[in-house]
């Protein structure tokens, strides 16, 4: 069993493994840096700690929402780096057999998730690789 | 060892690593005058008696033989000196300590990284033992045997210690320490437990005895030996005696053991990192409450005055938590004079290794750092940029082969440099080999000899991944520059062909407080250290002109000067483009001076210097000019501008506008 935390981007649902998840913010002011890619909106100050943000949607290369005082900002640790994803909202947390998760069928190299999962009320999710999201640039 | 402390290995990991830095350096000193001093002899003799009883204690069976077989040798020199060994005894003793030195080390970083020890050193202590036999039998030593006094007093206590512990002398000798160290007065037997291995047998059998003058003192010797290992028991014998022998503690090399660690302190980094985060916090809550509107309005002398003692402790607070973590680079310095000395060795080179500015401080983790990356450049040096012998003869050179290893503190950077007198770099070979690792991106003519030389750090032009023990021109070249990144800094290479190469690293000290002026754009703060400003001043348009290009240039107190729009430099959306609605900051940094255009000013400020998440130098925004962040007082975050970064990003931003235009 392993628990993870789903959340919706652009009427996607992603899971994550709940190991790799800080916390989940809102209202946070971010910071825009200059030049980065557009799905890097930019840093935050979470505490002292300055933390790069990306957008999950501009990431996946779809439109982009503007972001409110309600938007969802996750902070997960990838590989001893943390970063704040931004995405639509956030689910809930599930645990899940290992069965449950399938490769899907026509997996791409450089797309940030490879495997489907199914979720208790039968619907499906993405499994997010968050390494993916940072390495292939 | 399960219930070994945690703190007791760390003590041992800090110790140890300082001894044999020390040993290193004292190495390599007295390998350059050809001899040990007396005072290097006792210095070796103590140190390896230090490392051995610690060892001995933490049970690392390795760096004690070792230690132990290497103390006997000096203990041998330190009495008969160094003159009673032949020049070509001294030659071998030099090489079987620096290969000691090697192996001691090996095992020290087994120990810290948690590895299996190597479980047989016989190999190098056999040979310690057999050139120290020879010494013996070569040179007629007069130490006689000394008269074996047996000590005596009137409370005397017998020790035994656990069978099939071995080392028993080494035990006995530590039980003596931690004795002497409490302060008890004593004597003991055998006396000789400190040198002769020998006398672990006699220990063995009669046990080792311990002789106080007076019960209390026994007494306190009690709890401390029931707190000591490996005892199996002890007992105590009371003898009642009218005459008292005074004998005279012997002075144990220990003794005279400079006190010279009693001012300083091991802190775990860790601690000293939550210091200095908290510190951090200090100083933006410190600002925060005095520059809250409602403290503003306040006209209370009292809490204008409070608030200012206040901004001075938190600064001279924030000054002192800085600086804890600030060590001079030597160390690490130090230790490439050892890998020039072995490569002198090995490829016949007698290269001159010249430091300057040892003692720049760094920051602590930039310090450990850099170590990898500089010992692989000066390897790249000596190997591949200094030519032999022979062909130094045939082109001419005189001077002495030369590898100069610099580092300078210049703003907020430290620069190192590396600099051969070598033969340089051949960019003609660096090309073709470039190409035939298909890593041109443009055609092989158009590349500068600037681009060329930045190709050897192209991850792919060598096939090595790692930084290893072999160099290469190029070879893992990739991975300095990495491990430079890494910790925030940049690495540019200069080289004339037949005259040598230099390789700077330019490192920003992490953590730095900087004097800065916030400046905005847009809605956006940024923030420029105040050593890069001149001047700032309001301009026109008419007084702006333009060159062929396009570039815009000012006239001021009698030169022209570049004008460099930061919205525009950045991509930044916002920000005023009409010159006179916003400000000129004249900046000058290094021998660049131009003109920095900016919305306006809004003040003055410390701020601690914070640098960018790396996952962001992905995208190489190291190369616009930016070298951090900080938090400001009310928590928002400003982007720390570079003076020099920023004309450099501004010319590169030029440079292909130019070519288009041509």
């Amino acid at each position: 069993m392993t628990s993870y935390l789903t959340f919706i981007t652009d009427n996607l649902t992603f899971g994550v493994e709940t190991d790799q998840v800080i916390e989940i913010i809102t209202n946070y002011k971010i910071r825009s840096v200059p030049k980065v890619p557009d799905y890097i909106p930019g840093i935050i100050n979470l505490r002292g700690q300055i933390i790069p943000i990306m957008d999950m949607r501009l990431r996946l290369g779809k439109e982009g929402t503007p972001y409110s005082d309600s938007t969802c900002i996750i902070i997960l640790n990838i590989s001893e780096q943390l970063m704040g994803l931004v995405v639509d909202s956030v689910l809930q947390v599930q645990d899940l057999d290992d069965n449950t998760i399938s490769p899907l069928p026509t997996p791409k190299e450089d797309e940030p998730a490879k495997n489907l999962m199914t979720l208790k009320d039968g619907s499906v999710a993405l499994l997010l690789e968050s390494e993916k999201l940072v390495c292939s640039i | 060892m399960d219930n070994m402390n945690e703190s007791l290995l760390e003590a041992y990991l800090f110790e140890t690593d300082s001894l044999l830095a020390e040993l290193d350096e004292l190495l390599i000193n007295a390998e350059a005058s050809g001899t040990f001093s007396a005072d290097d002899t006792n210095q070796i003799f103590r140190n390896m008696h230090t490392i051995k009883g610690s060892s001995a204690m933490l049970e690392y069976q390795s760096l004690m033989e070792i230690s132990h077989h290497i103390e006997d040798l000096f203990f041998y020199i330190r009495d008969n000196g160094m003159d009673s060994l032949a020049s070509k005894q001294k030659t071998k003793l030099f090489e079987l300590m620096f290969e000691s030195m090697d192996a001691l080390r090996a095992e020290f970083e087994k120990v810290k990284n948690n590895e299996a020890l190597a479980t047989d050193v016989d190999t190098l202590t056999l040979r310690i033992n057999h050139f120290l036999s020879k010494l013996k039998g070569e040179s007629v030593s007069p130490s006689c045997e000394k008269e074996e006094n047996i000590p005596s007093g009137n409370y005397e206590l017998l020790v035994h210690f656990d069978q099939d512990c071995g080392m028993e002398n080494l035990r006995a000798f530590m039980l003596v320490n931690a004795l002497t160290q409490e302060g008890l007065s004593f004597t003991f037997y055998p006396a000789d437990v400190e040198t002769n291995p020998g006398s672990s047998e006699r220990i063995l059998q009669d046990g080792f005895k311990l002789f106080f003058d007076t019960e209390p003192l026994a007494k306190e010797a009690i709890e401390e030996i029931q707190n000591a290992g490996s005892i199996r028991s002890y007992e105590m014998i009371t003898h009642v005696k009218e005459t008292q022998k005074e004998t005279p503690k012997s002075a144990g090399p220990e003794v005279a053991k400079p006190a010279i660690k009693q001012d300083l302190i091991s802190v775990s980094l860790s601690k000293l990192d939550s210091l200095i985060a908290i510190v951090g916090e200090i100083v933006i809550t410190e600002s925060m409450v005095v520059s809250a509107p409602a403290a503003k309005n306040l006209r209370d002398d009292n809490f204008l005055k409070s608030a200012r003692q206040l901004r001075k402790l938190t600064d001279e607070l924030q000054d002192i938590a800085m600086s804890l973590r600030m060590v001079p680079v030597s160390g690490v310095f130090q230790r490439m004079n050892r890998i020039v000395r072995d490569m002198n060795k090995a490829l016949n080179k007698n290269v001159k290794l010249t430091l300057i500015g040892a003692d720049t401080e760094m920051d602590k983790t930039i310090v450990d750092g850099i170590s990898d990356p500089l010992m692989h450049i000066v390897r790249n040096a000596i190997d591949h940029g200094i030519e032999d012998p022979e062909t130094r003869k045939n082109t001419g050179k005189q001077e002495q082969p030369e590898v100069i290893l610099s580092a300078k503190h210049t703003g907020g950077e430290v620069i190192i440099t590396i600099s051969d007198n070598g033969q340089g770099m051949d960019t003609d070979a660096i090309l073709s080999k470039a190409e035939n690792n298909g890593l041109l991106t443009k055609p092989a003519e158009s590349y500068t000899k600037k681009e060329i030389l930045s190709l050897l750090m192209l991850p792919g032009f060598s096939t090595n991944t790692e930084v290893t023990e072999y160099s290469g021109r190029g070879v893992g070249l990739d991975v300095v520059k990495k491990n430079v990144e890494t910790i925030g800094g940049t690495v540019t290479i200069t080289s004339e062909r037949g005259k040598g190469s230099t390789t700077t690293l330019k490192i920003p000290l992490t953590l730095a407080i900087v004097d800065g002026m916030d400046l905005a754009v847009g809605n956006e703060i940024f923030t420029l250290p105040i050593s890069n400003i001149k001047q700032s001043f309001k301009a026109t348009a008419e007084e702006v002109v333009q060159d062929t290009n396009g570039l815009e240039m000012i006239q001021y107190l009698g030169e022209f000067y570049p004008i460099i729009r930061l919205n525009r430099l950045l991509d930044l959306e916002r920000g005023v483009s009409d010159i006179s609605e916003g400000i000129l900051i004249w900046v000058e940094s290094g021998d660049k001076s131009y003109c920095l255009f900016v919305d306006s000013l809004i003040g003055e400020q410390q701020v601690v210097v914070k640098p960018l998440p790396p996952y962001l130098n992905n995208f190489g925004i190291k190369n616009s000019g930016i070298s951090g962040c900080t938090i400001l007082g009310d928590g928002s975050i400003s982007i720390i501008l570079d003076g020099a970064g920023v004309y450099t990003a501004f010319a590169e931003a030029m440079a292909p506008k130019k070519q288009s235009e041509v």
